[in-house]
């Protein structure tokens, strides 16, 4: 080996500039290990951050949808109860003043009817709410009755199949997904100016996949993101919230 | 397994001090505690690594290791009293420089180390706890 013919100083210039370099290539690699991560803190905080300010846009939009849905209902029996009532009450009262017999059979009947059309409506109130065909049959029966509706309004053809749907999910689920599935029909309708609608399920290792596709105008993935990170788009952060109660995803394409 | 062949080779070279064995020893110290650095660096998140008693146990052996590597390669070259010196200097400070990290690191208190897979992320339990069927 050559280096058994070095002379001394060699071998101790070597050793020392050897060592010299070994510890710095050491405080090096430490310096790097520090700072990269701090960093990564740096961003995970950032992360964090994000993440909390999307959980508020969150809880903000639901708690506002809350709101929005009690001013409907409150709009509801104010405003078309209410005055139902009332009229039933009146045609009552005319009851006591007025003693001729036929006539106080016709405001009962008058009354009887305005009742009924009472009832009707507090019960079409109810069933906006949690819609009875989904709770006692299921999300297949009431999707594809939410379809058969929409279809045979005349607007758009909607259609609706279930390929693998044989064992229920949870009520609260099901509600969850026919929440997120009207407002999907819903923005559709509204925005995308469609002809049809078509709603495919499928399940696959533990998961269920739907399918929603029209041939209207519609968005990207990119788009709903933004518009969901937006203070507007109530409906758009309620799908989002929703899906990841159910911890699901959505793509948009 | 590594030490166990450090061993075995060592057996046939029993007679020469420092061995070669050594050398290699060194080595695959440095790499197993760079590979347990970088490790570190990827796992902890929260807090910064310097807080943690390991990064500094870990950096005064790096210390001592790469900082006697070449001394343990070069002295078996020569016999000469000076080179001796240089080098039993050179073991000195580098093993008073990790005698004083690793006080330091058990002196120091650690803090709770989350990693990435207990980051406490704000959770949805609130969302999970509505109870949103009508029964």
């Amino acid at each position: 080996m050559f280096l058994l013919e070095a002379d001394t100083t060699g071998i101790s210039r070597l050793m020392f500039l050897g060592t010299l370099g070994m510890l710095t290539l050491a405080i090096g690699i430490i310096v790097f290990v520090i700072f990269h991560q701090r960093k990564v803190i740096r961003y995970q905080l950032q992360m964090k951050k994000l993440e909390e300010e999307k959980q508020q846009i969150l809880l903000n939009a639901s708690i506002r949808f809350q709101e929005e849905e009690r001013q409907r209902i409150a709009a509801d029996l104010h405003d078309d109860a209410g005055p139902l009532l009332a009229t039933a009450r009146l045609y009552l009262n005319e009851n006591l003043v007025n003693q001729e017999k036929a006539q106080q059979l016709q405001s009962i009947y008058s009354a009887k009817q305005i009742i009924d059309d009472a009832i009707l409506l507090i019960r079409n109130i109810s069933h906006s709410l949690m819609p009875p065909t989904l709770k006692n049959f299921g999300l297949e029966s009431a999707t594809t009755d939410m379809f058969q509706k929409i279809s045979g309004s005349g607007t758009l053809n909607a259609s609706a199949r279930f390929h693998d749907y044989r064992d229920r999910l949870k009520v609260d689920q099901e509600l969850l997904i026919f929440r997120v599935i009207q407002e999907l029909i819903n923005n559709i309708m509204k925005h995308s100016n469609a002809g049809f609608i078509h709603l495919t399920q499928n399940a696959a290792n533990n998961k269920i996949y739907l399918r929603i596709h029209h041939d209207g105008k519609g968005i990207v993935q990119a788009e709903f993101d933004k518009l969901n990170h937006n203070a507007n788009g109530l409906g758009l952060k309620n799908i989002a919230s929703r899906i990841k109660v159910l911890k699901g995803r959505i793509f948009l394409k | 397994m590594v030490f166990l062949a450090f061993f075995v080779f060592d057996l046939f070279q029993i007679k020469k001090v420092p061995t070669n064995t050594l050398i290699f020893e060194f080595l695959f110290f440095i790499v197993v505690i760079v590979f347990f650095l970088f490790q570190r660096m990827n796992d902890i998140v929260s807090i910064p690594i310097s807080s943690t008693i390991s990064f500094w146990i870990a950096v005064g052996l790096l210390i001592y290791f790469s900082g006697n590597f070449f001394n343990i390669l070069l002295t078996k070259l020569s016999l000469d009293p000076k080179i001796r010196a240089q080098s039993g200097m050179i073991y000195m400070i580098v093993t008073i420089s990790k005698n004083i990290l690793l006080c330091l690191a058990l002196l120091g208190s650690e803090k709770n180390e989350i990693t990435d897979e207990n980051i406490p992320f704000p959770n949805d339990e609130g969302f999970q706890k509505l109870d949103i069927s009508n029964n």
